[in-house]
C-alpha cells in the first residue's frame, strides 16, 4: 500500500494536517533543530487543541523519518547529521536520473502542461527561497516523469527517500542554495520540453554535483 | 520530562511477521511458490505454526514490495513476473549502480582492486568457458558489492535492498532470454572493471550504459503505455 504523498494539496485541512504542515516546515527550514524534543502536550497547548491531532501529526512525520517517536520516552526531530542528509539527497538524484532517462520520451501535451506549471512554481519558489514549495514541486515534477516512464517501482522509491532528501535544502546543510537549484533546474526543464534526454541528464548532473561533491568531501574527512 | 498519562502504545513485535515474510519472499523468488499461487491466512498460519495476525502482516509487507497481490473478495496470490518488471528493476538498479560506480572509482583501495581483478580473471573467465552460468547472485557480491561498499551510501543501500529481490526473481524467470548475450556481456564487464581500475570513472559508466542497453535489448520488452495516475487522489 503506497503511503500518501508527503504534501498532497488537501481541500479540507484537519487539525492534524495543520500541525503537520507547520512542523514539516519548521524541520525543513531548520527552525526545529535535529534532535530537538517535541513535547506533544506543549504543542497541543500552543495550538489550543487536544493531544490526539498532535500525536497524529507526529506519527505521520515519523513515517517520513522526520520525527523519531520513542514510546513513553520522547518524540524528537529525527537527529540528522550531514551525512544522512547527503546520502538521501544523492540517492534521490540517482532516482531522478531514472525519471528523466525513462520518462522524457513519454511527455505528452497533458504532461507538458503540468510540467510547465510545476516549473513556473519552482522558479518562483527558488527566487523567493521558499523551501517547502521548492521541495514539493521538484518532487512532483520528477514524480510525474516517473509516472510517465511506466516504471512501477520508481514512484514508491522516490516517495521513500523524498522527506529525508528534502532536508538538503535546509539552510544548515548549505550545499544546495535555492537560487542555484532554480537556475540549474530551469536547464533541466528546457531539455525535458525539447525531448533532449542527453541534455537533460547533463543538466541534472550539474544540479546534483554540489551534493555529490559535499558527500565526497565528508567521506574523505571520515577516513 | 513529562510523565505520560496515557498508557504506552503497544510494543511493536514485528519479528514473527518479518520471519514469515522473509521465508515467503525466498520461496517466491526461487519459484517454489509460482505466480498465481493462492495464499490464504489460514493456510499460511498452519504452515508456519503462527497465528493469523503476523501472517497478515507478512502479506502486507510482501504486497508493498510487489511480491503478492491482494484483491478484495478474491484473496491474495503470488504476483505474476512480467518482463516489464525485470526491465523496471534493471532501470533503477542501473542508475543506482552508475552513481556508486562513478563515486567509488576514485576511492578504490588496493584491496578493492584485488577483489575486482580476481572477479575479472576467475569468475568472468569461467563464465566465458561455460563453466558457470551468468547469475546475478554469483557476481553481485564480488562485483557490484565492491563499488557499493566503497561508495558507502546507506540510503542507497536501503533502496538497493528493495530492488534486488525483484531483480533476483526476474533473473530466475527470464535469465534464459539473456543467455545468448552472455559472452558480449562479459566482455563489457571486463572493460568496465579495467576502466575503473585505471581510475577512469567516465569510461566505466559508459561501459555500464552499453551493458544495460545490451541486456534490455536482449530482454526485448515491449514498450508499455505510460500509466497516468491521478494526482492528489
Amino acid at each position: 500500500m503506497p503511503l500518501p504523498t508527503p504534501r498532497t494539496r488537501v481541500v479540507r485541512k484537519t487539525l492534524a494536517d495543520s500541525v503537520y504542515d507547520d512542523l514539516y516546515d519548521a524541520i525543513l527550514s531548520g527552525d526545529l533543530a535535529p534532535g530537538e524534543i517535541l513535547n506533544d502536550k506543549a504543542i497541543a497547548e500552543t495550538y489550543g487543541m487536544s493531544r490526539t491531532p498532535v500525536r497524529e501529526a507526529l506519527r505521520k512525520l515519523s513515517l517520513y523519518q522526520l520525527v523519531e517517536m520513542v514510546p513513553s520516552k520522547y518524540n524528537r526531530v529525527m537527529p540528522s547529521d550531514e551525512r544522512s542528509i547527503l546520502e538521501a539527497a544523492n540517492t534521490m538524484y540517482g532516482l531522478y536520473e531514472v525519471c528523466v532517462r525513462e520518462g522524457i520520451a513519454h511527455v505528452d501535451e497533458a504532461a507538458r502542461t503540468k510540467l510547465e506549471r510545476l516549473a513556473a512554481s519552482i522558479a518562483v519558489a527558488a527566487k523567493d527561497e521558499d523551501r517547502r514549495p521548492l521541495t514539493e514541486d521538484s518532487y512532483q515534477y520528477f514524480r510525474l516523469l516517473a509516472e510517465l516512464s511506466g516504471n512501477v517501482l520508481l514512484p514508491d522509491l522516490l516517495h521513500q527517500v523524498a522527506p529525508q532528501a528534502s532536508r538538503v535544502l535546509a539552510p544548515r546543510a548549505g550545499v544546495s542554495a535555492p537560487d542555484i537549484v532554480g537556475k540549474t533546474f530551469a536547464a533541466i526543464h528546457r531539455a525535458v520540453l525539447d525531448g533532449d534526454r542527453d541534455a537533460a541528464l547533463v543538466a541534472l548532473h550539474t544540479m546534483t554535483e554540489p551534493s555529490r561533491e559535499a558527500f565526497r568531501r565528508l567521506m574523505r574527512e571520515v577516513d | 520530562m513529562p510523565i505520560p498519562t496515557r498508557q504506552a502504545p503497544p510494543v511493536a513485535r514485528p519479528r514473527i511477521a518479518d520471519e514469515i515474510a522473509q521465508m515467503l519472499e525466498e520461496m517466491i523468488i526461487s519459484g517454489a511458490l509460482p505466480p498465481g499461487t493462492p495464499l490464504t491466512d489460514e493456510g499460511l498460519a498452519e504452515r508456519f505454526g503462527a497465528s493469523r495476525t503476523p501472517v497478515r502482516e507478512a502479506l502486507n509487507l510482501l504486497s508493498a514490495q510487489g511480491f503478492v497481490i491482494t484483491v478484495p473478495q478474491r484473496g491474495t496470490t503470488v504476483s505474476p513476473v512480467e518482463p516489464t518488471l525485470f526491465r523496471d528493476a534493471i532501470q533503477v538498479y542501473h542508475s543506482l549502480f552508475a552513481l556508486a560506480l562513478a563515486e567509488a572509482t576514485p576511492l578504490l583501495t588496493v584491496e578493492d582492486a584485488k577483489r575486482l581483478t580476481r572477479t575479472r580473471d576467475t569468475h568472468l573467465a569461467n563464465v566465458e568457458a561455460g563453466q558457470a552460468s551468468l547469475r546475478h547472485n554469483d557476481i553481485s557480491d564480488a562485483f557490484y558489492g565492491v563499488y557499493f561498499d566503497r561508495y558507502n551510501n546507506r540510503v542507497l543501500d536501503q533502496i538497493r535492498a528493495r530492488v534486488s529481490p525483484q531483480l533476483r526473481r526476474a533473473f530466475i524467470v527470464f535469465g534464459g532470454r539473456i543467455e545468448a548475450c552472455a559472452a558480449e556481456s562479459q566482455t563489457i564487464f571486463r572493460e568496465l572493471i579495467d576502466a575503473s581500475l585505471r581510475g577512469d570513472a567516465d569510461a566505466a559508466v559508459e561501459a555500464l550504459e552499453r551493458h544495460t542497453a545490451l541486456i534490455l535489448t536482449a530482454l526485448a520488452v515491449e514498450e508499455t503505455s505510460p500509466t497516468h495516475h491521478t494526482e492528489g487522489s
